[in-house]
């Protein structure tokens, strides 16, 4: 696949994340590894995951800011918005509005990521839902 | 400049890190340089200043680079770092604790000189350092 059709079907999950088509996101999204924060996770428990953040944050919308290609991969700077609606991670929902910066790079094999090296930027997304105090900054 | 060149760039930087050799690396930056940190935007001037207390507080940091994708003018680089926490960091007196964690750039390449610099720094600095969970 050329990197231009690597970098549409990133568009593609991204756009079936935000209209929350999770069983459409499984067909092309089929990492054996998730890479994230250096902690290997599988797709189940990602899957769990992505899940559980649904749930806390209903109306989560990702923004694609930022968008590199080369060879089989293609590596992304999204925005996610939303408000904390239900638990996430043992924090009650406070209904507040986040906004994150996640950062990812993505292998592509025979139009299907294999593969994602994700990291999150959490101090703010934790500072917003006031589990860290705003002085760390 | 080639893909090429803008990863060659962004290694010799990284060295240039490692060496701390602080005159190499602003001598790479535009002098529109900008970094969009989470925590909002640094210039030039702003980063000259806040560089040396960086490696003040983490005084023994090694960088390592984990991989990188380079399209056009820009390089995405994953890294690694390796530190001991010996002074203050974003308002968290030293602590005395190893951290190992990922953290990820963009780069944005103009004429040789870094112009832009996007920067997210993994949850796991934060939980290394005690001032959140590990949960």
């Amino acid at each position: 696949m050329s990197i231009k059709e690597n970098k549409a079907l990133i568009r593609r999950i991204y756009d079936l994340w935000n209209k929350k088509e999770l069983s459409a996101v499984s067909e092309l999204y089929t990492p054996r590894m998730v890479h994230t924060n250096g902690r290997e996770m599988s797709l189940e428990q990602e899957n769990q995951f992505n899940d559980m953040f649904f749930r806390a944050f209903p109306d989560a919308i990702a923004t694609i800011e930022d968008m590199v290609a080369e060879g089989d991969k293609v590596a992304i700077r999204v925005t996610w918005r939303g408000t904390h609606r239900s638990d996430f991670s043992g924090i009650t929902p406070t209904g507040n509005k986040i906004e994150m910066t996640n950062t990812a790079i993505f292998r592509i094999a025979a139009g299907k990521v294999v593969e994602n090296w994700a990291t999150t930027e959490s101090l703010r997304f934790l500072q917003q839902l006031g589990v860290i105090p705003k002085q760390y900054k | 400049m080639s893909i090429k060149e803008n990863k060659a760039l962004v290694r010799r930087v990284v060295e240039f890190w490692n060496q701390r050799n602080m005159d190499a690396f602003f001598y790479i930056l535009a002098p529109e340089y900008v970094e969009h940190l989470p925590t909002g935007d640094v210039s030039l001037v702003h980063l000259k200043k806040y560089a040396s207390s960086f490696f003040t507080a983490f005084p023994d940091i090694i960088i390592t680079i984990n991989d990188m994708v380079a399209e056009g003018d820009k390089v995405a680089v994953l890294v690694n770092w390796k530190a001991t926490h010996k002074g203050e960091y974003m308002g968290i007196p030293a602590t005395g604790k190893k951290i190992d964690i990922t953290v990820s750039m963009l780069i944005k390449i103009a004429g040789g000189k870094w112009v832009e610099f996007w920067n997210v720094t993994d949850v796991r600095l934060m939980q290394q350092l005690g001032v959140i969970p590990k949960k």
